[in-house]
């Protein structure tokens, strides 16, 4: 059907991302829930166990990719929002900008307190 | 006999006033549809009352207006389903394109955004012009869909559903993108290098929020969101394995 050219803009990626990212986070927040509350069913949660479970890095990688993606995922939901308000190039940008800027600084800050566990001392020390 | 009454919004740009809503009580026969309510308002008693109509049979596709807050064609709607128990039938004109007079819309927008997809085939100028006619080979539910694709009649009806339209005036708009894919579809056609730019930009298909109003609300019953996806997908496909 369509011929292959990589002329004009990609506005795709955004898009495409929100697709994955949706896919991704329907995965991991069964995951999620299944280790919270299915995996030690009947034993109480303390914090050892919590401690002792994010010592592990099957867990710590669910925890990781769940931090990503859902800082990911709502941000963009985000700026979807903003460019159905039909805002200029510029102002967008300017908003796009501020976006990434929040969501790397919510992903350092959850993955320094993750590591923690994993590394006996957190990457960042924030 | 019974009587229904048709709750219109006025606007006359030559009257300070603004819009108002005005009344009238019209008599209609079973299987009467809206258009001829209007028609019977406009010749008994009001002259003054604008409204587009041409064919009267859903295929000029020029009586497009509100009825009940969603858009439809007007010689499409049967009275009897869309009348209140009181009898009451409320019109307006078109949503997302500017009130001109009454039920009469400023088409501006809409046929800007349908020039911008260049809407016409543009065969291969490198493959000579055949004597009999340009062969096109399709699978049967392709051109099924390529058909379906075709069938737009212009009415303004999509583009008057569409949230995405109304809150983005840069946005091609589902009649624009469904008219691409008809071509973009088509063998023949070697315009998608022309075409590309305009899709795949940020007021391209990308805008569509697969809301389904479009196709909800198409007279011709396209499947508009359907030919949408397609297109997204076709440019992803494009853009990450070529």
């Amino acid at each position: 059907m369509m011929k292959s050219t990589h002329s004009g803009e990609r506005a795709f990626w955004p898009w495409l991302l929100q697709r994955v990212s949706a896919v991704f986070l329907l995965v991991l927040v069964v995951a999620h829930l299944w280790i919270e509350h299915f995996m030690h069913l009947g034993q109480p949660i303390t914090y050892q166990s919590v401690v002792r479970r994010l010592m592990r890095g099957l867990f710590d990688a669910v925890d990781y990719g769940l931090l990503i993606v859902v800082v990911y995922h709502a941000l963009n939901g985000v700026r979807n929002i903003w460019l159905d308000r039909g805002w200029s190039r510029q102002r967008l940008w300017v908003a796009s900008t501020m976006l990434w800027v929040i969501g790397l600084a919510t992903v350092v800050v959850g993955a320094d307190i993750l590591s923690a566990f994993l590394n006996t001392r957190p990457w960042f020390y924030l | 006999m019974e009587r229904v009454t048709l709750r219109i919004r006025r606007y006359n740009p030559d009257d300070d006033n603004g819009a108002y809503w005005q009344e009238y009580s019209v008599d209609i026969e079973p299987g009467d549809v809206v258009l001829q309510a209007l028609m019977r308002v406009r010749e008994d008693l009001d002259g003054t009352l604008a409204f587009r109509a041409s064919c009267r049979s859903g295929i000029c596709g020029s009586d497009g207006m509100v009825i009940n807050g969603w858009p439809r064609l007007a010689c499409k709607t049967q009275v009897s389903d869309v009348a209140s128990k009181s009898g009451m039938i409320q019109l307006e004109p078109l949503y997302n394109l500017a009130c001109l007079k009454d039920l009469v819309v400023d088409q501006e927008p809409f046929w800007t955004q349908f020039s911008r997809i260049t809407p016409w085939l543009m065969p291969d100028p490198a493959v000579p012009e055949p004597e009999k006619e340009r062969l096109m080979v399709l699978e049967p539910d392709a051109f099924d869909l390529l058909s379906k694709a075709s069938d737009c009649i212009f009415c303004q009806i999509c583009f008057a559903a569409c949230p995405i339209v109304g809150l983005d005036r840069d946005f091609l708009g589902p009649q624009a993108l469904v008219k691409a894919y008809r071509f973009e579809a088509d063998p023949r056609d070697q315009g998608h290098q022309t075409r590309e730019a305009v899709l795949g930009a940020p007021e391209g298909v990308w805008r569509c929020r697969t809301t389904f109003n479009c196709t909800e609300a198409c007279p011709k019953g396209i499947p508009i969101t359907r030919t949408i996806q397609l297109l997204k997908r076709a440019l992803v496909r494009e853009a990450i394995f070529s």
